[in-house]
């Protein structure tokens, strides 16, 4: 069995090297990965004032998220890609990427029950999207791009 | 901290479902907390994984020194979690509170790190350090196995690309629950306030309290998430 002085020795070292690494990535996860003032959907930059200001059409829906159920007000996202000119979008998928790094790929049947969503209500942050019937794992805040996969 | 459990399993049992009902009702009731402003990205599952849940399997075998009870009340943990989400994978936060409980069973089962059994290690350095890696592993192991059985449950297909993309999140949030975990561990074990000598307890007071505490748990969570 390994002698106390040798352990301490062991978690040491393994709770400097946890604590240094983690700390360093969690910054650097804080550094926005992407200009959040726009969303870049498939190459085309679309600013969050343009997608809410009337160049979309903006809908009532209602989702369920882990311990909330709510009413919003988002654009749809397939609206947007179909905006982008994209040939042929239900034979791609969708990778949603958020300015803290997070992702989420997606088909093009929940891009059409998903939506971006300016004002979260505090329950699930802003700027985020949202997606009916799938859970919260999927929603990514700060959206910052839409890849086509 | 007991070196070897002389309780009677009867007692145990009560315990697990006691411990893993103040757990599970924490989780649910935390873990529906969302903090705004600059807090947001503050994430609750390390409080939960790296103080609540840390905290309460190590004080439970403090008290016990019963392995494998630690496993018993993270599934009671799991299944009241299953009670409270409207619309989330259900299954999949239940499934990872019992990753949780696996985790810690498979670090402290050890006998190189067994505190019941080495008492040497039970000073406030070895804790601190202990409670460092711990709460680290057993936070990340829980938010990767949710990363995983989410999409698998939900829609079959589990995104490798989207995993890996997301490994820097889950590790940098563990920064969170190493921390908790320098609360939690030395807490659980070193403080002597929070001594009970349960094999000696009377019968009638452990039993009257573990059931009232446990079934307050459960009757709070269904009220609140459902009526």
């Amino acid at each position: 069995m390994i002698e106390i002085k040798r352990l301490n020795m062991v978690l040491g070292i393994l709770a400097v090297i946890i604590l240094v690494s983690s700390s360093i990535v969690f910054a650097y996860t804080l550094i926005p990965k992407g200009d959040t003032s726009k969303v870049l959907v498939n190459g085309t930059g679309y600013a969050w004032s343009e997608i809410f200001g009337g160049y979309f059409y903006t809908v009532n829906f209602e989702a369920s998220g882990r311990d909330f159920t709510d009413s919003f007000i988002g654009v749809q996202l397939s609206d947007i890609v179909n905006d982008t000119g994209l040939s042929n979008p239900s034979g791609h998928e969708y990778t949603l990427i958020g300015s803290d790094g997070y992702q989420s790929t997606v088909n093009w049947s929940s891009m059409c029950s998903g939506y971006l969503v300016e004002d979260g209500k505090g329950i699930t942050g802003d700027k985020i999207s949202i997606f009916q019937g799938l859970p919260q794992r999927y929603w990514v805040t700060d959206v910052v791009e839409i890849q086509v996969v | 901290m007991i070196e070897k459990s002389n309780v009677s399993k009867a007692k145990i049992i009560a315990a697990i479902i006691l411990f893993g009902s103040i757990w599970g009702l924490l989780e649910c009731m935390i873990g529906s907390v969302h903090l705004g402003g600059s807090l947001r990205y503050f994430p609750m599952g390390a409080l939960l994984g790296g103080l609540v849940g840390l905290g309460l399997m190590m004080y439970s075998r403090r008290l016990f020194g019963f392995h494998w009870m630690q496993l018993g009340m993270a599934v009671v943990a799991g299944l009241l979690r299953f009670w409270a989400p409207v619309g989330e994978c259900m299954l999949c936060s239940g499934l990872a509170i019992m990753a949780e409980g696996l985790v810690f069973e498979l670090i402290f089962n050890r006998p190189s790190l067994d505190l019941n059994n080495r008492p040497e290690l039970r000073n406030a350095r070895t804790l601190l350090m202990l409670g460092i890696v711990s709460g680290f592993i057993i936070y990340v192991t829980g938010y990767m196995f949710t990363q995983i059985a989410t999409p698998l449950v939900k829609t079959g297909v589990f995104n490798a690309h989207d995993f890996m993309a997301n490994v820097p999140l889950m590790f940098g949030r563990g920064f969170f629950a190493a921390l908790f975990g320098v609360i939690a561990l030395p807490a659980a074990v070193l403080v002597e306030s929070l001594d009970v000598n349960v094999a000696t307890a009377s019968k009638k007071l452990y039993y009257g309290t573990a059931a009232g505490m446990s079934a307050f748990c459960w009757v709070l969570v269904i009220t609140v998430f459902h009526l």
